[in-house]
């Protein structure tokens, strides 16, 4: 199956939950700081990626897991992508997608137009890692849920 | 190869550059190609992001029109990057109704959809505007891809 976790830049919350699916980050403690700024893409991925799904890994199970920034467009892409499926013959229920921005504060919006919008990466960044470490728990809770709904498929 | 033709929306122009392509056709004659066109209207009401399916033109390639919105560069390259994840053996190739768009057409649409006579009388003015330049452009491309 093919996870594609979503979000506006692909650069962070997508790039985390990416990170403890294929447990690059631990799902037993919150990490540090430097494990998350560490991150393959994490707030790198530049404004012409988006829109373009980044293969990030594999899990446990050959699951291939994919990050994609939707910019404005979170809304129309998922239909291009279940109209292309139909139009190949391929079933849906290959491909999985969560979109990770309901789980994202307004530390990680405020760090991520500060570093990719603004150019201000030094604090930027370290806002957008104060964000997510708060809302760690839930990102991986999220991602349990993923993989249960997966295998389950 | 599938051919994809987009605009912001499928409306009166997408309708009417598919039609234009298919024909390859120097008519002039609004008041045939404008029945064609709102015959087709009802099949492109869909939600914004849907591949839809038009046939095939005399070289076999797949038509397929869609409206993506605004956001036209993330819209492609997901297109694009799904095509690549799945292996696609079908090349795709876009025609971009972007240059071709006013407001004239975009409001046109919105009287159609309201099923209102006046969107057919405005579309028709929006199209006037652009038909020889859309028509030879159209040519260009089904040239260039059929090389």
């Amino acid at each position: 199956m093919i996870v594609i976790y979503q979000c506006f830049g692909g650069a962070h919350s997508s790039v985390l939950a990416a990170a403890i699916h294929t447990h690059m980050l631990p799902v037993d403690r919150i990490p540090a700081g430097e494990e998350i700024i560490n991150l393959p893409f994490y707030d790198k991925t530049p404004d012409r990626k988006i829109g373009v799904p980044l293969f990030f890994g594999t899990d446990e199970f050959q699951n291939k897991i994919f990050i994609q920034g939707l910019g404005k467009a979170k809304k129309i892409v998922p239909n291009v992508l279940e109209s292309f499926l139909q139009l190949e013959g391929i079933s849906t229920e290959k491909v999985y997608l969560k979109n990770t921005l309901q789980y994202v504060t307004l530390s990680v919006r405020l760090g991520g137009f500060l570093s990719r919008g603004l150019g201000m990466v030094f604090p930027g960044r370290l806002i957008t890692v104060y964000g997510l470490k708060k809302s760690y728990p839930r990102f991986v809770e999220m991602v349990k849920r993923v993989k249960k709904e997966i295998a389950i498929a | 190869m599938r051919i994809v033709i987009h605009g912001r929306s499928t409306g009166f122009l997408t309708a009417f550059a598919l039609l234009l392509y298919k024909n390859n056709t120097d008519n002039h004659d609004y008041s045939k190609i404008d029945d064609e066109v709102l015959s087709l209207l009802p099949r492109l009401s869909k939600p914004q992001g849907t591949l839809i399916s038009m046939g095939k033109d005399s070289e076999g390639n797949e038509l397929c029109l869609l409206g993506r919105g605004k956001e036209k560069k993330v819209v492609i390259q997901s297109l694009l990057g799904f095509s690549r994840i799945f292996s696609s053996q079908t090349k795709m190739v876009f025609f971009d109704l972007a240059p071709y768009e006013n407001s004239l057409l975009f409001l046109g649409d919105f009287f159609l959809k309201k099923n209102l006579d006046l969107g057919k009388k405005i579309a028709k003015i929006g199209i006037r505007n652009v038909h020889n330049r859309l028509k030879d452009d159209l040519i260009i491309f089904y040239r260039n891809i059929n090389r």
